[in-house]
């Protein structure tokens, strides 16, 4: 009885958090000039529109690059960072948790103001990959520390010490032992970052150079003045990627380790 | 004295001297000096947070000594990284790699230290085959019971042929049956390889068995250091008794000493005692071993109300409240037709008081010394 009505409770669920993304991908399908609910019939014109289209196709690779570099950087500072979090105590450790757990709880358009003023002003660097990357990796941090801290702290630390005692050093033993175990919840972090750069708006509103935008905000302004179903074709093409990569992800063992963090 | 016991020998192989490593909350070892001989196994015994566990971190470099020295074969090691001292570990929990196979976690010692291929493929069959776990070379840790990932742990930690083997209560989680067989394989291997060896346990019996010396540890000092034999059969301490199950404490008074007897008044009786090197000062306290206790039995009796009985193999452990004194007295009884134990029920007790000696009942060196620090701390 009782497991009856939480699969219930869990199909409502899903349904609504499902049903937007159903919307939009179906949509794309619009043979008209509308973005019709249900569509009036079944084509591709959009697709092949969205891929024809200079401005879509230059965001997109725009916000891929950015995600990419934000990829990167996040792991390069994200993986010395949790190793801190969760080997170490002391004051530094407490640190390392403020700085990295800080821009969970200030607003982002906050951030996002003072990253446009700092790097305009401050350091005069103004608007485009740079700043984008920067911002970006700041607000990213957070998450993919907590990945991949939460994976790092199932890792049992007598391995690291039994490789120290065969003769392991320290480095060695990170990268022979600790690193190896780590892979899925490395993983979960890029996969997790690339999305949180790729997703934002906010940080790219502020941070964004005029003709260098990103997919979320090229998306959003042609919605401003066109209707047609490029948008929807780019939603559902982007849903598809999404979902492979999920895929994949949970393939490889990366998903848990972000479930665990939501469950915290 | 205890502390220092025959530790002093310079030629023991492997030497800890005066060695500190306090820790915030109050655990850690404090001025420990051991000694073990080449091929000899150093049991460290106490109960958890006695100290034995930083004892035996400290030897392998996982901890950092605050104060004193570690030495093997005369090269001073207080100060070396863990991978450069060529120690061998067995973890309380195995720590075997679990991405690598049985044969990949026995190798990764000879990788670390750049052994050909060839000879890696050889040297890890011939420890696989001593533990006798050449059949599961391909298995990965996850695929074996306890006893078997137990027995991997061992053969990479010997396989890199250590200068010291440390055993951190390897056998702690595992099955009594398993426990008392791997025991005693243990020992053979140990033996058969010639390795110096520590060993951590809190189980007396495990210490017995592996030891061929015995440092009964407290509040981070040794309390007393000898042979299984030595320990078990004449323990200095009452703390050692005690930990040890060695017998019945008994408190004592003195009556009168010279220079090689003491008189004692105990259980209403006044016995003598050989007065011996280690002890001095009043007698305050007997050990009677369990042998010379017994429900019925020849001699003079006491009489007493048994208050509880638990069997075990050979015979029952039986605690017997004595009327007059009001001192409990467990005895080992073995069971035999004509014995009823029914609890509740009067028996009569025979006490062989020949068989007692006195024991030290003292604050150990560590306790005072913490007092001692806390009312510095406080001072300062």
């Amino acid at each position: 009885m009782r497991a009856k009505r939480i699969s219930i409770y869990n199909m409502v669920v899903s349904v609504v958090l499902i049903a937007p993304l159903i919307v939009a991908v179906v949509v794309a399908f619009n043979p008209g000039e509308y973005m019709l609910f249900p569509p009036d019939g079944f084509s591709f014109v959009w697709f092949a529109a969205v891929l024809g289209n200079e401005a879509f196709m230059s965001s997109l690779l725009f916000s891929v690059q950015v995600a990419l570099i934000v990829m990167v950087l996040g792991l390069a500072i994200g993986v010395p960072a949790a190793v801190a979090l969760v080997r170490n105590r002391g004051t530094a450790l407490t640190m390392t948790r403020f700085a990295v757990l800080g821009p969970l709880v200030v607003p982002e358009i906050l951030l996002a103001l003072g990253m446009l003023i700092l790097f305009t002003s401050g350091l005069g660097i103004g608007g485009g990959l740079l700043p984008m990357v920067l911002g970006h990796t700041i607000i990213a941090l957070p998450l993919s520390v907590q990945v991949l801290a939460a994976g790092l702290a199932q890792i049992d630390a007598a391995l690291e010490s039994a490789a120290w005692t065969l003769g392991a050093s320290r480095t060695r033993a990170f990268l022979t032992v600790t690193l190896p175990q780590a892979l899925p919840a490395i993983l979960g972090s890029a996969v997790f970052t690339f999305i949180v750069s790729f997703d934002n708006i906010n940080i790219s509103l502020f941070l964004a150079k005029p003709g260098e935008v990103t997919l979320p905000i090229q998306m959003y302004e042609y919605l401003g003045f066109r209707a047609d179903p490029t948008v929807a074709a780019m939603s559902a093409m982007l849903v598809g990627l999404g979902l492979i990569a999920f895929i994949i992800a949970s393939r490889l063992g990366a998903v848990k380790h972000i479930d665990r963090v939501g469950g915290m | 004295m205890d502390t220092n016991g025959n530790a002093d020998g310079k030629n023991d192989y492997l030497q800890i001297r005066e060695v500190f490593k306090v820790y915030g909350g109050g655990g850690g070892v404090r001025s420990v000096s051991v000694g073990v001989g080449r091929g000899d196994m150093l049991v460290l015994l106490g109960p958890s947070g006695c100290g034995k566990t930083t004892l035996l971190r400290a030897i392998a470099g996982l901890a950092e000594v605050d104060s004193g020295t570690v030495s093997v074969g005369g090269d001073d090691i207080t100060r070396a990284p863990t991978h450069r001292r060529n120690v061998g570990m067995v973890f309380q929990t195995w720590a075997l790699f679990p991405h690598m196979t049985v044969a990949k976690n026995v190798g990764y010692g000879l990788r670390m230290q750049g052994v050909d291929r060839a000879e890696i493929d050889e040297r890890v069959a011939t420890a696989l085959a001593m533990v006798r776990m050449d059949q599961f070379a391909d298995r990965k840790p996850k695929q074996l019971s306890g006893g078997q990932q137990q027995r991997v742990a061992l053969a990479r930690a010997i396989v890199t042929q250590p200068r010291v083997l440390l055993l951190d209560e390897p056998l702690s989680s595992l099955d009594y049956r398993i426990r008392v067989s791997l025991r005693s394989e243990l020992r053979r291997l140990q033996k058969s390889l010639g390795v110096t060896g520590v060993y951590v346990t809190h189980d007396y019996s495990e210490a017995l068995a592996l030891g061929d010396r015995i440092a009964v540890m407290r509040d981070g000092v040794i309390v007393e250091l000898g042979t299984p034999r030595e320990i078990f059969v004449r323990p200095r301490h009452r703390y050692t008794a005690e930990f040890l199950n060695v017998g019945n404490l008994l408190q004592c008074r003195q009556v009168d000493a010279s220079d090689d007897v003491v008189r004692v008044e105990v259980l209403g009786q006044t016995i003598s005692l050989e007065r011996d090197g280690a002890t001095t000062g009043p007698v305050e306290w007997l050990c009677l071993p369990h042998r010379a206790a017994r429900i019925g039995g020849p001699g003079q009796r006491l009489t007493g109300r048994l208050s509880e009985v638990e069997y075990e193999a050979g015979g029952a452990v039986c605690t017997v409240m004595l009327d007059d004194a009001g001192v409990e007295i467990v005895c080992h009884q073995e069971l035999d037709a004509d014995t009823t134990l029914e609890v509740g029920g009067s028996v009569q007790v025979s006490l062989d008081l020949s068989e007692a000696f006195p024991v030290l009942d003292e604050p150990t060196a560590g306790a005072m010394l913490r007092e001692q620090m806390t009312v510095e701390e406080i001072g300062s």
